[in-house]
């Protein structure tokens, strides 16, 4: 169960409030959106959620990831 | 008086370097040949030419052959490399119009400078999806690179000038990088070898980024031979690369052996078989019974590591973009910037939730390992689709091209796993390719198996068409 708010926030968007979501994050990270940009943005926000949701939500999150090795 | 030279070479470079150590041609003849390939380029596959350097060093070649010092075991044979490997003197534009201004690189790239060590001369540098962030090569700024196959075609990416080079005969042996598949899908479409290591078996050092905890450099060729010997050449630690911290463990010479030992192989199932083409189960279906693998392993959270692996990528690769996203946007390829600026936008929490899923899928596929040497999957879900082609039919549904190309690839360099993509041959047809994957550190048996089909006749770089006259 995701237990970071970022992390469950996100997660809990819809395709529809998404394009929200991302005007209110450039903003708070001073990242000037070009108007020929938005669009194709907000396309692929909504689609990195959706594909977060396959494997994010039912992680144990409370331990800090640890340096991988294959 | 000038001599014609051929528009394509498909010799190999052991056969290449043999002609030159055995006094047939020189070097600076077999350079200057590849260095006129280059210029007359059907396939855009090239983005730079290095006449002056090459010549040289085929020169000083040639002189240590007349005085019978020792050469490397690649000298004289010509090479090119990907355009963002870094190339001493030269500006390393990873496919892009941001880096075009950025100072010259000061030394080569740890994987070029261990090749050209080994007597391999560098002519050149090759097309690729901006910052490396496609499947494609249909670069914004330098335009597409073509199937030598089918002209109308992609060469895959974001390795395609690499893969493209090498199967049109412009070069025995290129190199390229692979985050999420962009050596094994152009090495699949263009109907050659393609090596993706193991994460860290090779040194990443002076190849620009584009997401660190996923990124591989590995060689393109058009025989098991070749491939193998580019490899060991490659390997061993480096310091300048923390990943890259393994000895050599070199490969050639007890190849064979491999590959006349029983391997147990299997085809995996569920995720790899969904939404492919005819043509590619075809492929797989002929590689499978050449191998006696057993059919529909199941790996289990394969869709999941696609997705990790496909969140990661942006949120991570912004991170290094973020002054040039904040300052420049409108100067990336736009097929990139809207990636990279969605993923400046996600939570930094997905890129962890990813790392976390890193070693859960790695170990259920060390479990699947438990039982099998190497496994087989398409490389991707199918032939080279047409330039500018935007979507593609998965399933009945219709999707984007580039965003699913790298369906099958995506899981396994996910966890940095060793995978040899081969090309399965079959003539007059467009290439398809099978990833056969290895365990970690493992590589021997994805090229030994590698090794076994292409002796068979199942896997072979046969020739693109003719160009018309």
């Amino acid at each position: 169960m995701a237990t970071d708010p970022a992390l469950a926030a996100f997660l809990a968007l819809d395709d529809a409030t998404v394009a929200a979501y991302a005007d209110a994050r450039a903003q708070a990270l001073g990242l000037a959106l070009p108007p020929e940009t938005r669009a194709g943005v907000v396309e692929n926000l909504a689609l990195l959620r959706r594909q977060a949701a396959l494997f994010a939500a039912d992680l144990d999150d409370t331990a800090p990831p640890a340096a991988f090795e294959p | 008086m000038s001599v014609a030279v051929p528009s394509a070479d498909f010799r190999s470079a052991q056969a290449a370097a043999a002609d030159i150590r055995e006094g047939r041609t020189t070097a600076r003849a077999e350079v200057q040949a590849a260095l006129a390939r280059a210029r007359n380029d059907r396939f855009n596959a090239y983005t730079a030419v290095f006449a002056e350097r090459a010549l040289a060093q085929a020169e000083a070649i040639d002189a240590d052959l007349a005085a019978g010092r020792p050469v490397g075991p690649l000298a004289g044979v010509p090479f090119a490399v990907k355009n963002l490997f870094d190339v001493a003197g030269q500006t390393t534009i990873a496919g892009s119009k941001i880096r075009r201004d950025a100072p010259p690189a000061a030394h080569d790239a740890t994987a070029v400078r261990r090749l050209t060590a080994a007597g391999a001369v560098l002519v050149g540098a090759l097309n690729m999806d901006e910052f490396a962030y496609g499947f494609v090569t249909e670069n914004a700024h330098d335009g597409p690179t073509r199937n030598p196959h089918d002209l109308a075609r992609i060469a895959g990416g974001s390795s395609g000038g690499s893969a493209a080079a090498v199967s049109g005969g412009l070069v025995p042996l290129t190199l390229g990088s692979d985050t999420n598949g962009s050596i094994r899908i152009p090495a699949s479409l263009c109907g050659v070898f393609g090596l993706k290591p193991t994460l860290g078996r090779l040194s990443r050092q002076g190849a620009f980024p584009f997401v660190e905890s996923l990124d591989h450099v590995g060689p393109f060729a058009r025989s098991v031979a070749d491939l193998t010997l580019a490899y060991d050449l490659m390997q061993g630690a480096d310091p300048l690369d923390p990943l890259c911290r393994r000895p050599a463990e070199p490969v050639a010479l007890r190849l064979q052996a491999i590959a006349d030992a029983p391997l147990r192989v299997g085809v995996l199932g569920g995720w790899f078989a969904q939404g492919a083409f005819p043509e590619v189960l075809e492929a797989l279906e002929i590689v499978a019974d050449a191998l006696q693998a057993r059919r529909g392993v199941e790996l289990p959270g394969a869709e999941q590591a696609r997705a990790a692996a496909f969140c990661l990528t942006p949120i991570e690769a912004a991170h290094l973009h973020w002054p040039d996203l904040k300052a420049r946007p409108l100067d990336y390829d736009p097929a990139v910037r809207d990636r990279l600026l969605a993923g400046a936008l996600a939570p930094d929490a997905v890129a962890e939730a990813a790392h976390r899923y890193r070693p859960v899928f790695r170990d259920a596929m060390r479990r699947v390992f438990e039982d099998f040497d190497v496994l087989l999957a398409p490389a991707s879900v199918c032939p080279a689709p047409g330039i500018g082609q935007a979507t593609m039919e998965m399933d009945g549904q219709p999707v984007s091209v580039r965003k699913n190309l790298g369906a099958y690839t995506q899981p396994i360099s996910f966890i940095g796993l060793p995978v040899v993509a081969a090309p399965v041959n079959r003539p007059g047809e467009l290439p398809a390719g099978v990833q056969i994957i290895a365990p970690a550190w493992r590589e021997d048996l994805a090229l030994a198996a590698a090794l076994r089909l292409e002796q068979a006749g199942v896997a072979a770089a046969h020739r693109p068409p003719e160009p018309a006259q």
